[in-house]
């Protein structure tokens, strides 16, 4: 794998948080680290779990196979690795790749002086992973409320879920959630459009600068949040979007067990319509 | 370390606003004073407007009013023209299509 002339520069030593310069080298363009060696252990381990799970399974059709939690009887317990342990170890695995992944990050932004913004909003995720498939289930008393390892049957759990609340549309956090979601795509894509725009002029004409597209959206709605703003309300917006969507899920039962519609009753039985 | 690493923009360097770049000739002129606001600034620019309203934007605004106000007065209607009821039944009232009956052909009003 050849290199840049100036990448050489970038490479620097330490920043590592453990293992001190044991692990501090590169494999071709990838910084390995500590943190690489157990996101390797942790996604070899989960993926050869996974492959002796559809082996043991009834098909190898991709679409249909399937690794379930323990059944609900086994509660908060280690489950025979064919009822559910496969799945124990495969989410340990999971949990442990994603936290090495960002670890990972977390490194090599250390080594480059820059910010922890992208583990941090990977650690958004990791952290929706862990209230779907831990923290969930454990306040409900079960792992087989968390949901399955397989393309289809991961699709049924979440229909089947969301129709235990009658309607989960209803639910005022993933109202929030589904509309940040849409925000942070709107921002973003205007944000994409607006530079290709800028650096793409049409013939004749000269690439534009921030000022041209400061001037765009003040045009538009009165207000151009700017070059670095654009990216701050963004990433808030996005990661925003995951945590409403983990507080939907984690009040979903462990904290309302009725139907979602019915939940606004309050709203509607307010003594302040009393006149 | 990292010594760039801020969620707030922390010093606001405060200049002459900016009436944005020159609008081509035959166009409208832009509307508004621009002015900042210091707590817009923590996170992106601090200043608001102009804003260029234009004929199409002015047509956009009055497509929008009627459209606001017809979805209102038809959710006003259908809790018998009761302010209260229509703040507290809001988010269950709806301003519904035609049914299926109708087709692809028009409704009548009411």
């Amino acid at each position: 794998m050849s290199m840049l002339s100036f990448e050489r520069q970038y490479r620097v030593r330490g920043g590592t948080l453990f293992g001190g310069d044991l692990f501090d080298f590169w494999v071709g363009p990838f910084y390995v680290g500590f943190f690489g060696i157990t996101t390797m252990f942790f996604v070899l381990t989960g993926t050869t779990l996974i492959l002796w799970g559809a082996a043991m399974g009834p098909t190898w059709n991709i679409w249909q196979i399937n690794i379930a939690p323990p059944d609900l009887s086994y509660g908060l317990r280690l489950a025979p690795m064919m009822e559910g342990g496969l799945w124990q170890l495969i989410t340990v695995c999971a949990i442990g790749a994603f936290v090495s992944w960002a670890l990972r990050e977390v490194e090599i932004a250390r080594k480059l002086g820059m910010g922890l913004h992208v583990p941090v909003a990977f650690g958004m995720a990791i952290l929706a992973y862990v209230s779907l498939q831990v923290v969930r289930p454990v306040l409900m008393g079960a792992w087989g409320h968390a949901f399955p390892y397989g393309i289809y049957s991961h699709l049924d759990w979440v229909s089947n879920t969301a129709y235990q609340y009658l309607h989960f549309h209803y639910n005022p956090w993933h109202m929030i959630a589904a509309s940040l979601f849409f925000a942070a795509t709107l921002a973003l894509s205007m944000h994409g459009g607006l530079v290709l725009s800028a650096t793409n002029p049409g013939k004749g004409e000269v690439v534009k600068s921030p000022e041209h597209e400061d001037t765009f959206f003040r045009d538009f709605i009165g207000y151009s949040v700017g070059t670095l703003g654009i990216h701050r309300l963004g990433l808030f917006l996005a990661l925003a979007g995951v945590w409403f969507g983990i507080v939907c899920i984690v009040v979903s039962g462990p904290f309302w067990t009725g139907a979602w519609p019915e939940w606004w009753s309050w709203w509607l039985n307010m003594p302040i319509w009393r006149t | 370390m990292a010594e760039y690493q801020n969620l707030f923009t922390s010093v606001q360097p405060v200049g002459p606003v900016h009436h944005g770049v020159d609008l081509p000739r035959g166009d409208d002129k832009r509307t508004g004073e621009p002015f900042l606001v210091h707590l817009f600034g923590r996170i992106g620019n601090a200043q608001i407007g102009p804003v260029y309203l234009g004929s199409l934007g002015v047509a956009s605004l009055i497509f929008g009013i009627a459209a606001f106000n017809i979805i209102g007065f038809n959710m006003l209607a259908s809790v018998d023209w009761n302010p209260i009821q229509l703040i507290r039944q809001l988010f269950w009232l709806a301003l519904e299509p035609p049914p299926p009956a109708y087709g692809l052909g028009h409704s009548t009003a009411g």
